[in-house]
């Protein structure tokens, strides 16, 4: 057999492979040549599936430790060229010391703060060096201060979303939330949470009181006092709205969906961030539906199918993608 | 069916050709399968300037090794160790002039190999020969490639099937290389369940792997 479709590489990588999928596999490697596809999408794969960032820095410093106090091979240097190689050495310590400030430059932030990552249909817990509380969503990154918060302001950087339960600092410490999108969020100490991502960038506030600072120069910080959602859309409007239940927006703690009134657009973008999965809506009017509920579900799979349920639609899988149509033709 | 060139081809003897055509199938035509050639510029940075060649493999490829390293250790510090040593011998044992194939291929190979034999050497507490360095130049065989990755996904598995409890003390205590004590803080447990967990999570897996190695 010549060719073997990267799914079914991708598929035993994951550990859904069929005996009879491994069998296949095993010829197809008798092949020549097939090893290098074989490690190029093995590659691919652990990209898609990244479960950790390496500490960079002490990784590099060691590695250029050892590389340096060898000497380059090279053809054997001569007694001659001692004072040359002297010089080499210099210029060779000088090369590494500069690699490696580059390299602390460029990972300062991995140097600096704590990565948290979450995977996709992965929620994390985090217990921050004040003692606050964060819970992390699906496909999310919070970096936290390595060192523990200073005297000075806390600050951490949320890319993705999460729920803050921020502890009140006998010196009222202000508890400051960046993200790499629109918006920055002070608080005093609160139970709020934040979502910053490409379709949506939400805050809503539970208990407490925050400030939300937008990154476009022409909004004033908004105050919010518990049960306001502020809600940035993507045109740049901006919604606050009161009084809302902001249980909903912090349901998928326990992996649960709760859609009021959402459009089906809105939804599906949702579980996309959740869970990775690519959703394509095919019918233009499917996309404006509204859809209301609240339901428990660990895939997208289970969602969707619920969804396609009540709401006559038509779910096809197409590898990564899924596809959703309306069981209802149009004139 | 279209003939396509086989991956793992570099670009001897044919100096003009841009950085951008990286694709050995040449052209950019989408064919049965494009295997990127882009190792096939490092190695040609190895000829005039190895310690350059060198960091660019290493930043290349160190996460994603270091990534699936993790899957076989499962302790981050463990897998980073690792990879690195693999590094350390490719360079001091000049592997860079004699891998023949890509790099990719070759650390790959290397980093799986020496999973292997690390589990092994924890499974049996034997200070085996295969601990010392040697300048391997692992071609492992399909059924070697297949049954290193069989091992990953048996451990995942096996993860998979522990109790929650047990799954989140272990990855706390593993992955994450917390102190017993800091995980029955975190987890709200005492440090005794804590113990116990890590101990019953590690007989679970000496008895896989006993069957599995």
């Amino acid at each position: 057999m010549k060719e073997l479709s990267k799914n079914i590489l991708f598929q035993y990588f994951s550990g859904t492979a069929s005996p009879l999928q491994r069998k296949l596999i095993l010829e197809w490697l008798q092949e020549e040549g097939n090893n290098e596809i074989f490690y190029c999408w093995l590659e691919e794969w652990e990209k898609e599936h990244r479960q950790f960032e390496p500490a960079s820095s002490t990784g590099t410093a060691a590695l250029m430790q050892n590389l340096h106090s060898n000497e380059i091979p090279r053809a054997a240097e001569t007694v001659k060229n001692a004072g040359r190689a002297r010089l080499r050495t210099f210029f060779k310590i000088a090369a590494a010391v500069l690699v490696l400030c580059l390299t602390g430059w460029l990972f300062r932030n991995n140097i600096l703060y704590t990565h948290y990552e979450t995977a996709y249909s992965d929620v994390q817990e985090i217990i921050l060096p004040d003692n606050s509380e964060v819970v992390l969503n699906a496909h999310s990154t919070l970096l936290v201060p390595r060192w523990g918060f200073n005297n000075g302001d806390r600050k951490v950087v949320l890319s993705g979303e999460a729920v803050f339960k921020v502890k009140h600092t006998a010196t009222n410490q202000r508890f400051l939330v960046s993200t790499d999108g629109q918006l920055n969020v002070e608080v005093l100490g609160t139970e709020f949470s934040v979502c910053s991502r490409k379709t949506n960038n939400k805050v809503a506030l539970k208990k407490g009181s925050v400030k939300v600072f937008l990154k476009q120069a022409h909004y004033e910080p908004v105050i919010m006092v518990p049960g306001d959602i502020f809600n940035l859309e993507t045109g740049g409007k901006v919604l606050l709205t009161h009084k809302q239940t902001t249980n909903n927006f912090i349901a998928w703690k326990d992996h649960r969906f709760i859609f009021d009134s959402t459009t089906l657009a809105d939804a599906a973008n949702y579980i996309q961030e959740f869970f990775g999965h690519s959703i394509v809506i095919a019918d233009e009017p499917l996309k404006e539906k509204r859809i209301t509920g609240s339901f428990r579900a660990d895939s997208s799979l289970e969602v969707l199918s619920i969804l396609s349920e009540m709401y006559n639609m038509n779910m096809q899988k197409n590898g990564n993608n899924i596809i959703l149509t309306s069981k209802i033709k149009h004139p | 069916m279209t003939e396509h060139q086989k991956p793992g081809q570099y670009t001897e003897g044919q100096d003009n050709r841009s950085a951008e055509n990286l694709f050995s199938a040449g052209e950019g035509i989408p064919g049965p399968v494009l295997v990127p050639d882009d190792d096939g510029f490092i190695k040609k940075v190895f000829e005039t300037d190895p310690a350059r060649a060198f960091e660019l493999l290493y930043s290349k490829y160190y996460g994603t090794l270091c990534n699936h390293a993790v899957r076989f250790v499962f302790s981050r510090q463990r897998a980073e160790d690792l990879v690195s040593d693999v590094f350390v011998l490719f360079w001091k044992s000049r592997l860079y002039a004699s891998v023949k194939g890509s790099y990719r291929a070759y650390l790959f190979a290397a980093v799986r190999n020496k999973c292997c034999t690390c589990l092994k050497w924890e499974l049996k507490r034997e200070s085996s020969t295969e601990l010392n360095e040697k300048a391997a130049s692992p071609n492992p065989t399909p059924e070697e490639i297949l049954y290193a990755s069989d091992l990953h996904i048996k451990i995942e598995q096996t993860i998979r099937s522990l109790p929650v409890r047990q799954q989140e003390v272990f990855v706390l205590s593993r992955f994450e290389g917390k102190k017993n004590k800091e995980i029955a803080q975190l987890l709200n447990l005492s440090v005794k369940t804590v113990e116990m967990h890590v101990t019953k999570t590690l007989s679970t897996f000496r008895k896989m792997l006993d069957n599995e190695l």
